[in-house]
């Protein structure tokens, strides 16, 4: 488990992180959502061990990552700007990363050779950004890490080779249990893949929900009566509503069986119930007024 | 599961010695052309063989001087190699992701560079040794000696670099501090010298010894030297580089200390490290005043106060304008910004008040500088330099009779209280018959161990004067002629100090000596009489001398005028033991015995000395 507490990071008298506290469970893929600037990259900094906190404890399995190698054998990171050597090939830097990860697995860097079509003699610095986002995947989930951090991961990556690359994260976290860090500033990129999502914004994290947690308490009904629409009753929280002609489409914090079963009094000509998105979820589940999260997301 | 992390890492190592293969190979190349293939040309083209001990010799030389210009070069060429990534964010993030703590990556990179420049020098040695093997001069000794004179130096300027590479986080400023860095003792100095200078009379220019030492580059240059003692090769100043290695192991350690509370995000920064940032901006401050502010003084203002076209104001808005320059340039490297006059105004001010603060007490002599001599009874010895510009008076001497160091203390007073006029002169030494310009400069070695210097350039002096015990025209004379300084006078050079005494030195033997004299009648030329002496008579000559002065006949004048027809004669000795720094010109021979040679003065009073002379028939009369 990922356990980022109060956590605070100053650049020359600039906080980027005030406070930031956040959970990533284990086995979880836990997506870092915020504007830019809002301290994702400074926090993932941090997780790696880059950054020293000038406060506040970053601890992977209950222990400081800072200065802990221990740790860090089981953390791979592929950050926005992955490093490699200037005149190194794929080959050359999967030797390296073999000196510092004990679990590195060369099996598994040949058998990845068939989904990264890549010439592992080349060297990196002549490949197009996107080559070099894939060989940052191959020789990260070669280390075989117990958590994988990831900043903006996909930037760069085709739409065949995203899936690609998705897959193979999701396998390492089904098959092995890999906890998943990803941060992006776009929430519509991480809805497909993430279980956890935690929005950043202004070095704080703002909130953190499990997804089936909100989706389990939220629901998106598209209503059709027989004549106008009658007052719904008191007892259901309605987050939003909104009409086109007969069709209402209203949101309800609560279960959706519960929901429907009450509804289901007014006799609705139609009732039906429409996917949620994460974006939707996070706006009117908390569009309260001390939240800017609607423009973080929109 | 098992972790790899130790304080070294193979892979960094190797990967190092990989990726910086051109640097090395280039270094082995220039040390394979400078000893072994050099070797092998000098035995292969000379037509006579040259001795083992010249072949030797020449290669330790090599190697003395080569070690310490390549070591300076190529230390800091390696350190910027193995911490280049720290002067790019990219780099230093990616490496510090790594499972590796800061002290593993640190030292594994430290000793990749190290051996990168330890093992093409074994290489080279050995095959220099192997060079001479072959032609049966091998000396392991030599070659251990020649290892060290390599190795130690590139221990210290390495580990000097790398310190430099752990304070910056731009590469290209690494060289410039290293640069700075290791002249900027001696450097410093000769700006507060002549900052001092300025405003200070009697302010002494003299280098510390301590502070040369700061700068290992012109220490060793000075203190290194190949040399042949008893028919064994040293190396003079191998401590020297004993110490420089093991300062070097302390600035390893210090740039470990440094690496591990510098942070990441210090990458690209001109200064990477919190605390050296103040000291950067303040020294760089302070630097430019002294330097560039005193450059623009001499350039709009002429020399300063020697000139008489001194200006405290003047001086102090020079260097306060470069003070601030100096200030807002450092700030703005620091800050990465123009716009720095906002965030810097504070402390441009400090700088500004504490330049003036400093130009003003100095000038009105508030720590009491200029007025200050040491009590009598706390003076061990006393050096005295005394030069008049248009005679032939000269006198450089080192006393330890309580007379005579009264006799200082008063001249040295009189000197004090004729500061006005003295001042009012500027370098201007009034042309008239009976006013004379010179310089005198007196060092207090005092019992406590410390050390009082002062010097006056120039000096007026007024013959007229000469009846005022008080004037300093009177006062020096009384020193100039006092008996403990008469027999050192006489010596010349060579005679700076009783500590030098040479009838102090161990079996003078005396080998001979030339009189040279140009004869006329009237104006007329009437030829030159040129003779060599014996031993013998170099010996009665000087002992004749010491007898003179002994009785108090070397009355000389600070007012006497040169015209040429001054005595001379240069006497030639050697004795037993190691050449002293005084010795001019000094000479080992095989036999072990230090070679020297001197021109004895001979003032007109010395009548037991030219008595003599004359008796050998040495003509005295011009």
């Amino acid at each position: 488990m990922i356990e980022v507490k109060d956590l605070v990071k100053r650049f020359d008298g600039f906080c980027a992180l005030a406070g930031a506290s956040l959970t990533v469970p284990k086995g979880a893929i836990y997506g870092l959502v915020g504007p830019n600037g809002a301290g994702k990259t400074t926090l993932l900094r941090c997780l790696t061990g880059v950054y020293r906190p000038d406060g506040g404890a970053v601890e992977i399995d209950g222990r400081a990552v800072w200065e802990a190698p221990a740790v860090k054998t089981r953390v791979a990171s592929i950050p926005d700007d992955w490093y490699y050597f200037m005149q190194s090939s794929l080959r050359d830097m999967a030797n390296y990363y073999r000196g510092f990860y004990p679990r590195f697995d060369t099996a598994r860097y040949e058998r990845l050779k068939a989904v990264f079509a890549l010439d592992e003699r080349q060297s990196i610095r002549r490949m197009s950004k996107g080559m070099q986002k894939q060989a940052a995947f191959w020789l990260a989930l070669c280390c075989m890490p117990d958590y994988l951090l990831l900043d903006e991961p996909v930037d760069g990556l085709d739409p065949v080779m995203r899936r690609q690359v998705w897959g193979l994260v999701m396998q390492d976290v089904a098959e092995r249990g890999t906890t998943v860090l990803v941060s992006s500033h776009n929430l519509r990129e991480l809805e497909d893949v993430c279980d956890h999502v935690g929005i950043l914004n202004k070095g704080t994290v703002l909130l953190e929900r499990s997804l089936s947690e909100l989706q389990d308490n939220t629901v998106k009904l598209q209503l059709v009566f027989d004549g106008d629409a009658p007052e719904l009753p008191a007892e259901l929280t309605v987050l939003h509503r909104s009409a086109v002609g007969r069709v209402h489409t209203v949101i309800f914090r609560g279960a959706r069986d519960e929901v429907e079963a009450r509804l289901a009094a007014y006799r609705p000509v139609f009732m039906e119930a429409v996917p949620l998105t994460l974006e939707e979820i996070f706006i009117y589940e908390l569009g309260g007024a001390d939240y800017a999260v609607k423009d973080i997301l929109l | 599961m098992r972790s790899k992390t130790s304080f070294f890492n193979p892979t960094v190592f190797w990967n190092d010695h990989r990726r910086y293969w051109p640097l090395t190979a280039g270094y082995t190349l220039l040390w394979l052309l400078l000893l072994p293939l050099r070797l092998l040309s000098e035995y292969g083209y000379e037509r006579v063989l040259p001795s083992a001990q010249n072949v030797r010799r020449e290669m330790l030389t090599t190697a003395v001087q080569g070690g310490v210009v390549s070591a300076l070069i190529m230390g800091v060429l390696f350190a910027m190699a193995m911490f280049a990534y720290l002067t790019s964010p990219r780099a230093t993030n990616g490496l510090h992701a790594l499972p590796a703590r800061r002290e593993t990556l640190y030292l594994t990179h430290y000793l990749a560079g190290l051996s990168c420049q330890l093992a093409p020098q074994l290489l080279v040695v050995a095959l220099a040794s192997a060079v001479l093997g072959s032609h049966g001069a091998f000396d392991a000794r030599v070659m251990g000696l020649a290892l060290l004179a390599l190795a130690l130096p590139t221990l210290f300027f390495y580990s000097f670099g790398v310190l430099c590479m752990i304070f910056t986080g731009q590469i290209l400023a690494a060289p410039v501090f290293y640069g700075v860095l290791n002249v900027v003792a001696v450097g410093v100095e000769v700006l507060v010298r002549a900052f001092a200078g300025n405003f200070l009379y009697g302010w002494a220019e003299t280098q510390t010894p301590a502070l040369l030492a700061l700068s290992p580059v012109v220490q060793m240059f000075y203190a290194l030297r190949v040399a042949v003692r008893g028919g064994t090769l040293l190396v003079e100043g191998l401590g020297w580089l004993w110490i420089y290695a093991a300062a070097g192991l302390a600035l390893a350690a210090l740039g470990l200390l440094a690496y591990r509370g510098r942070h990441s995000e210090a990458a690209g920064n001109t200064v990477a490290i919190g605390w050296a940032k103040p000291v950067f901006k303040y020294g760089v401050a302070f630097c430019a005043a002294l330097a560039l502010g005193q450059l623009v003084y001499f350039l709009f203002f002429g020399r300063y106060r020697a000139n008489g076209a001194y200006s405290l104001v003047g001086s102090l808005a020079c260097m306060a304008l470069a003070g601030l320059l100096g200030y807002f340039i450092a700030e703005m490297l620091l800050q990465k910004s123009f716009r720095v006059l906002r965030s810097g105004w504070r402390g441009a001010l400090a700088v500004m008040a504490s330049l003036v603060a400093l130009g003003c007490a100095m000038t009105f002599d508030l720590t009491g500088y200029e007025h200050y001599i040491p009590h009598a009874d706390d003076v061990a010895r006393v050096s005295i330099d005394l030069s008049i510009y248009s005679g032939s008076a000269h006198c450089s001497v080192t006393l330890d009779d309580p007379d005579a160091i009264l006799l200082a203390d008063a001249a040295h007073r009189a000197v004090i209280n004729d500061k006005q006029r003295q001042q009012a002169n500027g370098d201007y030494v009034p042309d008239d018959d009976g006013i004379v310009g010179g310089y005198f400069v007196v060092t207090y070695q005092l019992k406590n161990g410390g050390v009082v210097r002062r010097r006056y350039n120039p000096l007026t002096l007024y013959e007229n004067e000469l009846g005022d015990p008080s004037s300093p025209a009177a006062a020096l004379t009384a020193l100039y002629n006092d008996p403990s300084v008469m027999l050192y006078r006489a010596l010349g050079r060579w005679g700076y100090s009783a500590e030098n005494d040479p009838r102090t030195l161990p079996d003078l033997r005396f080998t001979g000596g030339y009189y040279s004299r140009t004869l006329w009648s009237g104006t007329e030329y009437r030829g030159e009489q040129q003779r060599d002496l014996s031993p013998a008579e170099a010996q009665t000559i000087f002992d004749a001398a010491v007898r003179d002065a002994e009785a108090g006949r070397v009355v000389g004048s600070l007012f006497g005028v040169s015209d040429g027809s001054s005595l001379t004669v240069a006497l030639y000795a050697n004795y037993l033991g190691t050449a002293r720094s005084a010795d001019p010109v000094p000479a080992e021979d095989e036999s072990g015995r230090v070679q020297i040679g001197f021109d004895l003065l001979i003032e007109p009073s010395m009548t037991e000395t030219l008595a003599a002379m004359r008796e050998m028939g040495l003509t005295i009369d011009s």
